[in-house]
Order: C-alpha cells, then structure tokens, then sequence
C-alpha cells in the first residue's frame, strides 16, 4: 500500500492540524529568533503545535489504527528529549537543536486533544490535496527552527583590577576589540575628585611568554572637568593568533600616567578566553564597570545659601 | 527501510579544534560607540577535515551488451577544505563548501543482465567548489584484471559516473549516495 492510499482518508486534511502546522513554522521561524512576545511562550507555543500534529502526521503515513500508539510514542519521545541529555544530544545532531526543559512537559496534556481529533472520521480527498496536505505538515513537522547558535570567539578580558581610583580621577578599563591582530581597550575616566588633568605616558601589554608589545593611546593629555568622563581608546597590535595557539593566554598590561600631577602606574592582569566554540545568537554584551554617582560644582548661589 | 536511510544520511558527527580561533577585528581603529563594551569580531570561516564513509547505488548504461546495469557499493572520502562562513549547530549538515578530497570505493555488487557480480575496486581524486563535487580516477578489478579511468560529479547525494574498462568498454552510472560525514571543524 502506498503513502498515498493511507492518505486516502485523511486527518491531515483539517483546519486544525493546517493551523497547527502553519503555526509551527511561523513559531520556529519568525516568533522564536525574535523571542517574541518571549522565549518561553515561544518555546512552548511550538511545542504544543508539534505534540498535536506529529501524532496526526505520522498516522496519516502509516495506518489508522496505530494511532493510539503514535500518541503514545510520541509522548515518550517528547520526555526523552526535554529530560535526558543525551537523548537530547543525539536528536539535535540529527534535527537541530532542542531545549533541555523539563517545565515544557507541561505541553504534554495536548496529546490527549490529538488522540481524541485521531478517533473522528475523516472525509475522502482528492489525491493532489492529500499530498499537498502531507507534504506542508512533513516540512513544518521536519523543519528547523532559525538558527540560534553563531560562532564565539576568543577575546581578551581583564580579570582584576579594572576599576581604580587614581588620584583625582576614577578610572576603568575593558577590552573592546580582540582579535587575529591583537586587541583594543577603553580607558574611562571619570574626574570625580574635581577638575582633573590626566597625561597618559606609555602603556604596555607583556604576554606570559614575555613579548611586549607597546600600546598608543589615541589621546595623551586630557583636561577634565569635574564630573566629566572621558574614554580614551588604547590598541595594542600583536599576532593575537599565533600566541592563541601557542597557548600563550594571559599577560599583565601597565598604564603609566599622571593624575592632577602625580605619577601612577596601573597594572591589571588579561586573559584570552574562549567560553564555547558557538554562542546562542543575540546574547548580550557584559556591561562596562558601573559609573560612580558625581555631584557637580555647588551653583555659588547655593553656596551662599 | 527509506526513513532509516534518511536518518542515517542525517546522522554527521563533528568535532571542533581552537586552533586559529581568534576573529577578525581592525584593532587600530577606535569603536564607533567610544562607550561601547564589546565590538563582536568577524566570522573569518572554518577550515574542514572530513572523512566521509556512506554507500552508493546506481543504474545505468554500458557499451556492450546487456546495457542495463546497476550496482552498489562501499565508499569512504577524505576531504580538506574550508567554509567562508563558520557552521551553526542548529545546522543538519558540515560539510566543506571548498575543498580537495580523495575517494577510495568498491563497484561491490554489479547486476548486468540478471547475473551479479563483484565489481571493480577504484581510487579518484576531486574538488568540491559550492558543493558541488567534481573528480577522476582509475578502477581496477582483481577478478579479472580489468581496470580504466572513470570520472564523476555529484551534488546533494546525487552522483553520474562515467567510466571506461579496456576490456568490458564504456559505461554510465547515476545514483544516489547516502554517506555519514565525520568532521573536524576548527577557524580559518
């Protein structure tokens, strides 16, 4: 007997497993990259589309009367693979990835209004519609969602003291850029002790392997008034690459500089770190060191007060 | 039997190496944003090494008669190659866009006008470009000491070989071939 003569009859040729189907791939690949209205309604929306449908498709393909076995099995499956990791693991190689969630159990009750749609009669078709049917519920069923991984990369970061007060000013340091080439860290510099002058004299990144490798910063002399930030943008270019897989990953990098006219010397220690060869997509960046609250200058009228 | 062939086709393996894994980034030059807290480096690609072992199964046409043959049969390639664009997990597929590969494969079984035999063992060499997969090479078969050259394209596990034995002449052959891609990953 072929696909077709199963088809003959078929559950899938109803607006409701058309409508669940239609709504697995508008879910999978418009609503869940964008989070949309957010992750977890995203997440459960498809589920409880394919918990009503897979059973239904997988019905029409094979024989009406193992229905209540592919409900069953479906069930069982879905369980697997929202609790077991490995199970999970094996199934997102062959399919795409698949949340690890044991709350989207909470979809599984739908199997029940699938089994009950499964035990109504179903109209005779023409065979142009039942292949029409089967063929947009097997790519909605088989279709992965948008991609949710990219790749992550190895990037430099400060790993301690990254936020000291020097003198009159407040400063913090991150590393911006990193890369092939080597990497990009912004100094800010918050005069919160008052007016402020600041001369950045030389900077320095000294690799484990002991390279050093001379930073210019692209503002030297600053005059800051109070309360006035200030980020100063300090590359350091060195092959960021070869010293990766040399497994050279860490070094210290020195900012000599001046506050209100005292010399300071800044060290802060810099790992090159890579947290996963992929990412999931869109995730937020670290935010920067936080910025201390700064009163300006009291109005003279409020003095005199 | 056709579903466990599509999940076996589906069924890849990947490992990813570091090597190289630093992206791209043009450090000299400052962040748009000056307060900004991350600028994501390029994609730079991948570099592939793939062993692909799968089987093949054909129809087809050769010179002497009976001119109807079919046949089936072990292959395993090895390719090197890269992806401008480095691969996403949800992705059902690794493969290298670009590359260089070598086949080694065995014409196993060869039904010719009802009689099945063993069919000739053959070494190609190819290039894949946009995954697209195109090469030679020699055939040979110990039973008889036949041998000759053969070449071949292939595209989405499709494959159209053409192949010349001295002794038994010219033959074509398309099919399908269902492989299991085994990859190491690591950045370009």
């Amino acid at each position: 007997m072929s696909v077709l003569d199963r088809v003959r009859a078929s559950p899938l040729l109803h607006p409701l497993p058309l409508l669940a189907g239609a709504l697995l791939l508008v879910n999978d690949h418009l609503l869940k990259p964008a989070a949309w209205p957010n992750a977890a309604v995203a997440g459960k929306l498809s589920d409880l589309c394919g918990l009503f449908v897979f059973p239904v498709l997988m019905t029409a393909i094979s024989r009406r009367r193992w229905a209540t076995g592919w409900v069953l099995a479906t069930g069982v499956l879905f369980a697997l693979l929202k609790l077991s990791p490995g199970f999970n693991r094996a199934v997102g190689m062959l399919w795409g990835g698949n949340a690890l969630d044991a709350t989207d159990l909470a979809c599984l009750p739908v199997l029940a209004l699938s089994w009950l749609y499964l035990q109504r009669g179903h109209a005779p078709a023409g065979a142009l519609r039942r292949a029409a049917a089967t063929s947009f519920i097997a790519v909605a069923c088989a279709a992965t969602p948008a991609p949710r991984y990219q790749r992550d990369f190895p990037f430099w970061e400060i790993t301690a003291n990254a936020t000291p007060v020097l003198g009159c000013a407040e400063t913090a340091a991150w590393v911006v850029k990193s890369g092939k080439t080597g990497l990009g860290l912004t100094v800010r510099l918050h005069a919160t002790g008052g007016a402020c002058k600041v001369d950045l004299t030389a900077a320095s990144l000294r690799l484990a392997n002991g390279t050093l490798v001379r930073g210019v910063p692209d503002k030297r002399h600053l005059d800051l008034a109070r309360c006035q930030i200030e980020h100063v943008y300090l590359p350091f270019r060195f092959d960021s690459e070869a010293a990766w897989n040399l497994g050279v990953r860490s070094g210290t990098i020195r900012i000599d500089l001046a506050t209100g006219g005292v010399a300071q010397t800044w060290s802060m220690p810099a790992s090159h770190v890579l947290r996963a060869y992929q990412t999931t997509r869109n995730t937020a960046p670290p935010p920067t060191p936080p910025l201390s609250v700064c009163a300006p200058d009291t109005p003279v009228k409020e003095m005199a007060k | 039997m056709r579903r466990a062939i599509v999940l076996l086709s589906l069924a890849a393996c990947h490992h990813h190496r570091d090597t190289n894994a630093p992206g791209i980034s043009d450090i000299e030059v400052p962040p748009a944003d000056r307060t900004a807290a991350h600028v994501d480096p390029e994609d730079p690609g991948e570099n592939m090494l793939a062993v692909i072992p799968g089987v093949l199964a054909a129809g087809g046409i050769r010179k002497d008669s009976p001119h109807a043959l079919g046949e089936f049969g072990p292959e395993v390639s090895i390719v090197r190659g890269s992806s401008p664009r480095s691969h996403s997990e949800d992705g059902f597929f690794i493969y290298p866009m670009t590359g260089i590969g070598g086949a080694l494969g065995w014409s196993a079984l060869r039904v010719n006008g009802g009689d099945a035999d063993l069919g000739p063992l053959y070494a190609e060499i190819y290039r894949v470009d946009e995954g697209v997969a195109a090469g030679g090479g020699w055939s040979w078969n110990p039973a008889d000491g036949d041998h000759g050259p053969q070449l071949f394209v292939t595209s989405l596990g499709f494959y159209l070989r053409g192949r010349y034995l001295f002794d038994d002449g010219g033959e074509i052959t398309a099919g399908l071939q269902i492989k299991v891609p085994v990859v190491w990953v690591w950045s370009r």
